[in-house]
């Protein structure tokens, strides 16, 4: 078969599996275009904001900001030395690696929030719980990118270290250790970001933070007051994004940072750490939190199996297949409104005031829970899939595009300069110029976000926007052991397909940029 | 001195050494020549333990490096020190924190970790450099030293650790003729000043001719030539580069 034929039956096969993904997970153009404007009826309600109300919100703030901290942190902390034993290029144990390798797959494929619901029976509800929660999440996402960077890191110092009679440990340090450094803190910096979001819903599991305050001004519909926190929680995102991308600027040597600023944010970011475990509280803990997370462990290891094979629509398998397609084609109306919202907010292609303006609005579109959305998208959508798939969509908007943005910003202009100097117009230096360069970029991190959302499944479970979430969270609400492990296991199953489907694409992609 | 008997390394498709023997003696300077694949690099990681040989002795001062394992292993490595073709430094380290990690073996763990080394530790590093004569780079990343900078680095290191041989795997091969001369003249006064054993791989005859005590010819895993520069003949260079004459 020619290149081209090949090419084509490729583009064919993923339209195909995006039309019927978008068939099955009811996704109707007519109804968004009828009832579309049902969207902004609460939104506008939120706006203004009930101001008065901003002193309540500050107590859970702070909790939410401290566990994402101190979760960070924790995970951190445990992800490098693990990484280190993951790592196929730096362990003598490469079958011990690859046990290890596979235990923190499995773990990562928990969703976030079924991890808070487990730590808050396990825990006690309150922040620990959550806390908890996004150490794990933060423990599995840093072990994998660290170990990933340590397979790729130049061995040859380690091994000249370890031939003078230094031993594998200590080379370690002083080598491979001194590489991917600066690279693990950047992305604890990243995951810190992302886990601010996450702690901001977790309360809906009653693991701490403003998720509890969401939930309750939700449910008495005084939409003012969700206006407040959510304005609150968004200068809290763009001040921890601001100077998380300072400081991984720095560290990663794009930009010089002057000894005195360096010393300023390292002893600021320790202040904050210290400050957030400080506050962890263990009041929680009892016995009976034993008893249930024993009871979720048997839940894994003896599912309904009844479940797990059923073809009805409560079974897992339809379950697990509209989730999937809810994510599939989320994800592609997200990556599809995202890509000219990238371009918009690209310094170099618009300038510098559309590209401020975007960036904080995509940190706006980022910072709004998936509950907030969910609760939007069922006024215009009803209960169901397509609510949960707009969700998806919305969430994706604002993660594809500062992904996006950041491609854009990282191209080599040289080459799109050179365009330019020929005459051409601006939109062909754009087609012809830009979007060779970036568009398989572009794919790989829609893929990226395809995985996140599949993860973030859950999520819909507390809107009853469709898919494995709701049934899988209302089995555990309801101690429904054996239940939960089916649904657990099904959505672990998918997710570790995905990934490993994912990787191998977003691998090949990489070849290609 | 370094005596192999009958060393033999095996792989699965090819033999890279097939029943050597021979002497490095103590306070000289040895060339070993050869062809590409001939086994030249072979023979120095056999020596100084990074890989494990398949059969046959090489004895340090008595020692025999193939049989042994773990912290004696280690303790024997502690007195060989390698430089290789590319440096192998640590490219975000600075060249003086490249040098200190001569030291590392004999500090405990977790200031290994962090990083916390004594100032006498780094005084002693800083000499190594001056001798080397990049004092002035000390505080200078790595990845933005030239080539025989690095190289002098990655010698200064081996200073630091304080060992009686020094072996170099094609040391100057990527550097240009005016560094190589440097570089070669710094490893040529570690053996006459500071009596070092010296055992270099080179691809260049000349510089083998000029630099080396002893020369010891490889080909094919074997070794077809061992004696004094003076006798490198032409029948000789045949027996190791083949008719062609190669590397003369």
């Amino acid at each position: 078969m020619s290149s081209r034929v090949q090419a084509n039956t490729k583009r064919l096969f993923w339209l195909a599996l995006v039309i019927f993904c978008s068939w099955f997970s009811g996704f109707r153009i007519s109804v968004l275009l009828s009832r579309g404007g049902e969207f902004f009826t609460i939104l506008a309600k939120m706006f203004p904001p009930d101001w008065r109300y901003a002193a309540s919100v500050l107590a859970p703030l702070w909790q939410t900001v401290q566990m994402s901290v101190a979760g960070t942190f924790l995970g951190a902390a445990f992800a490098l030395p693990m990484a280190a034993v993951c790592s196929a290029a730096v362990t003598a144990r490469p079958g011990l690696s690859a046990v290890l390798r596979a235990v923190v797959n499995v773990l990562r494929s928990v969703p976030v929030l079924v991890l808070a619901l487990t730590a808050s029976f396990l825990l006690g509800i309150g922040t620990l719980a959550g806390t908890a929660a996004i150490c794990v999440y933060s423990f599995g996402i840093l072990s994998r990118m660290t170990w990933e960077e340590m397979d790729h890191a130049d061995m040859r110092p380690l091994e000249t270290l370890s031939a003078s009679g230094c031993s594998r440990a200590k080379a370690f340090c002083r080598t491979v250790l001194v590489q991917v450094f600066p690279g693990f803190q950047a992305n604890a910096l990243y995951v810190l970001e992302s886990n601010v979001r996450h702690a901001a819903i977790l309360g809906y599991v009653g693991a701490g933070g403003l998720g509890i305050l969401l939930n309750e001004k939700i449910a008495w519909r005084e939409y003012a007051r969700v206006g407040m926190i959510l304005l609150l929680l968004y200068a809290v995102v763009l001040l921890i994004e601001a100077l998380s991308t300072r400081c991984r600027a720095v560290l990663l040597g794009v930009k010089s940072g002057s000894r005195a600023e360096r010393r300023c944010v390292a002893v600021l970011l320790a202040a904050l750490t210290v400050l957030s475990l400080a506050g962890l509280s263990t009041r929680g803990i009892s016995r009976a939190g034993l008893a249930v997370f024993g009871g979720i462990l048997r839940g894994l290891f003896s599912p309904d199996v009844s479940l797990l094979l059923s073809a009805a629509p409560t079974g897992v398998p339809y379950l697990l297949l509209e989730t999937v397609c809810m994510a599939v084609t989320g994800t592609v109306i997200g990556a599809l409104i995202s890509v000219p919202l990238a371009f918009l907010g690209c310094r170099r292609i618009c300038g510098a005031v559309p590209a401020a303006l975007m960036k904080l609005l995509s940190a706006a579109v980022r910072t709004i829970p998936a509950v907030i959305y969910g609760l939007l998208f069922l006024r215009v959508t009803g209960p169901g899939a397509f609510a949960g798939l707009m969700t998806f969509a919305a969430l994706s908007v604002g993660m594809c595009t500062k992904l996006f943005i950041s491609a854009l910003d990282n191209l080599d202009y040289h080459v799109v300069d050179a365009l330019a100097a020929t005459g051409c117009s601006r939109l062909a230096v754009l087609r012809y110029g830009v979007w060779p360069m970036v568009k398989a970029q572009l794919v790989s991190d829609g893929f990226y976000r395809f995985d996140v959302n599949l993860r973030d499944a859950a999520v819909m479970g507390l809107v009853g926007a469709g898919g494995i979430g709701a049934p899988l969270i209302f089995a555990m609400n309801n101690y429904n052991w054996s239940a939960a492990g089916a649904y657990m296991l099904g959505l672990m199953a998918v997710v570790l397909l995905a990934d490993w489907v994912s990787s191998r694409i977003r691998r090949k992609l990489r070849l290609q940029t | 001195m370094i005596l192999l008997t009958d060393l033999t390394k095996a792989y699965a498709d090819h033999t890279a050494l097939d029943h050597v023997s021979a002497q490095f003696p103590t306070g000289k300077f040895t060339a070993v020549i050869g062809r590409s694949g001939a086994g030249k690099s072979t023979l120095l990681r056999c020596i100084n333990g990074l890989t494990e040989v398949s059969s046959g002795r090489v004895e340090i001062d008595g020692q025999d490096m193939a049989k042994l394992r773990g912290r004696e292993k280690r303790a024997l490595q502690r007195r060989i020190g390698m430089i290789f073709q590319d440096f192998c430094l640590v490219g975000q380290s600075t060249a003086l924190q490249n040098v200190l990690n001569a030291c590392l073996a004999d500090m405990d763990f977790f200031r290994v970790l962090f990083g916390l080394f004594s100032r006498q530790q780094k005084d002693a590093a800083m000499q190594m450099l001056e001798k080397v004569g990049m004092a002035d780079k000390a505080q200078q990343k790595a990845a933005s030293l030239s080539g025989g900078e690095k190289q002098r680095v990655a010698i200064a290191r081996v200073l630091l650790q304080g060992c009686g041989i020094v072996l170099a795997d094609e040391p100057v091969a990527s550097l240009d003729p005016v560094h190589a001369e440097t570089v070669l003249g710094i490893l040529k006064r570690l053996q006459t000043e500071d009596g070092k054993t010296v055992i270099m791989n080179s691809h260049n005859v000349e510089q083998a001719r000029r630099y080396a005590d002893i020369i010891l010819g490889v080909r094919a895993g074997r070794v077809v030539f061992s004696g004094e520069p003076e006798a490198l003949d032409a029948a000789a260079l045949e027996r190791i580069y083949g008719k062609d004459g190669a590397g003369t």
